[in-house]
């Protein structure tokens, strides 16, 4: 018997593909990019980085606008978490030790620790 | 046919199971004065992390200086008299040969020079030279371990293991995580980091470049167990007329070392020692670390202050340079 070229279950493994591969490519690259705003060891909030907004931690304020995070203030003396700027790509990380504040965000690439 | 589908079914069950092994279950804490973050894989996830956190307050309990209950406080507070304290015996036993070998220049009893100095508090200011001997004075100490026995030869010294009590945590951690049968973790307390077991992709640590812990100088990557940390002069320091006093002290002239290099990064084969050879190689320098980093099989990431890397054999095809500010060699 002559085998076709198409049977019935092909079609079944195409449309799975089909539908899964659509899935993982069409998924959008900051698709639940987050940013966790971690105060005295607790988890304070995790927003979306996709909205604008303002947080504030006691003294360290976060801005989050266009896509990017970053503390707008803190009165801490070396202002260290200002100076460090735009947080846009997972794992990038502001730290105020002296208020003892971490801005960090979730996303794609990410290192496992830093050492310092 | 049938068969077909099961194969269809079962090869989509198998792509969703490879994505999910990939995340691990993350606490964050503080504990021994810093952030400290505790990221496991695998079964019993979330209880193996909430009991590395427990474990590293624990530790800290039992060796700070600043824990009134701790052995050290003990040791401390005895005048001089022996003092029955384990952990602080088996601890001072694996360091003191790491002290020796740097001439005595890095030193557990240093803690009335810190006080004096106060660097990395709000009272940091240059001491005068009177001060400064007289606290030296009060530093010059011999240890004596005799089981789990310690007694220190000066009653008005003190001794401090903040040089390493961050690093003996992962080793705290690493045996909890080791007979709990985790796959793999990642613990940071404050600098020091343990990478636990082995997971998909392996471990990628950064090393921050000196001075700004948020921007990172280089990357180094490991496929399995390794302890990491960090000491340099540009993580606590005060300025004074134009001139910076940075926190690792010489136990021989009482003031803040002056060293050819801004930070020494070592991978060890316990964090206890990767602490204590991070602060001795920071003290020797670059030339004179190599005999005493290869006697504890270790290695390490030199940054010079002229913005020179230098790596070890061992970690050469695992440090990858990132900022471009410094160079390679």
């Amino acid at each position: 018997m002559k085998r076709p070229f198409f049977r019935p279950s092909d079609i079944i493994l195409v449309a799975a593909l089909l539908v899964f591969g659509g899935v993982f490519i069409f998924m959008p690259k900051n698709e639940g990019k987050t940013v966790e705003i971690m105060a005295d060891g607790e988890l304070k909030a995790t927003l979306p980085l996709s909205i604008d907004t303002e947080y504030a931690v006691g003294e360290v304020v976060v801005v989050i606008e266009k896509g990017a995070a970053r503390i707008e203030k803190s009165d801490c003396k070396d202002k260290i978490c200002v100076g460090t700027g735009k947080l846009k790509n997972k794992g990038d990380t502001a730290v105020c030790l002296p208020n003892k504040v971490s801005v960090r965000v979730s996303g794609y690439r990410e290192t496992d620790g830093v050492t310092w | 046919m049938k068969l077909r589908i099961l194969t269809v079914i079962l090869s989509v069950c198998l792509a969703f199971c490879s994505c999910g092994n990939t995340s691990g279950y993350r606490l964050d804490g503080f504990a021994m004065n810093t952030m400290v973050s505790v990221t496991v894989y695998g079964k019993e996830s979330e209880n193996n992390a909430s009991a590395a956190l427990r474990e590293i307050t624990a530790t800290e309990n039992k060796i700070s200086w600043n824990v009134k209950s701790s052995e050290t406080a003990k040791i401390n507070a005895a005048g001089g008299n022996e003092i029955f304290a384990p952990t602080a015996a088996e601890l001072i036993g694996e360091l003191l040969p790491v002290c020796k070998a740097t001439d005595g220049r890095y030193s557990l009893t240093l803690r009335e020079l810190c006080d004096l100095w106060g660097i990395g508090t709000e009272k940091a200011d240059l001491p005068s030279e009177v001060d400064i001997s007289a606290a030296l004075k009060k530093c010059d100490c011999e240890i004596f371990v005799s089981g789990d026995n310690v007694t220190l030869s000066n009653p008005s010294a003190a001794l401090d293991f903040g040089s390493v009590g961050k690093g003996y945590a992962c080793d705290k951690v690493y045996d909890l995580l080791k007979s709990n049968g985790a796959d793999a973790a990642v613990v940071s307390v404050g600098g020091s980091i343990l990478c636990f077991g082995q997971k998909n992709g392996g471990f990628t640590v950064d090393i921050a470049t000196p001075g700004n812990i948020n921007n990172s100088l280089g990357s180094l990557k490991f496929d399995t167990t390794a302890f990491i940390s960090t000491s340099g002069s540009e993580e606590r320091f005060f300025e004074k007329d134009g001139k910076k006093y940075h926190h690792i002290f010489d136990a021989k002239t009482g003031y803040p070392l002056i060293s050819e290099l801004k930070s020494v990064t070592v991978v060890a084969k316990s964090g206890a020692m990767s602490d204590a050879l991070s602060t001795a190689c920071f003290i020797l320098g670059k030339e004179k670390s190599t005999e005493l980093l290869k006697s504890y099989g270790a290695d390490a990431v030199f940054v010079t202050s002229k913005n020179e890397i230098f790596v070890t054999d061992g970690l050469s095809d695992k440090f990858t340079l990132i900022n471009n500010d410094y160079v390679l060699k």
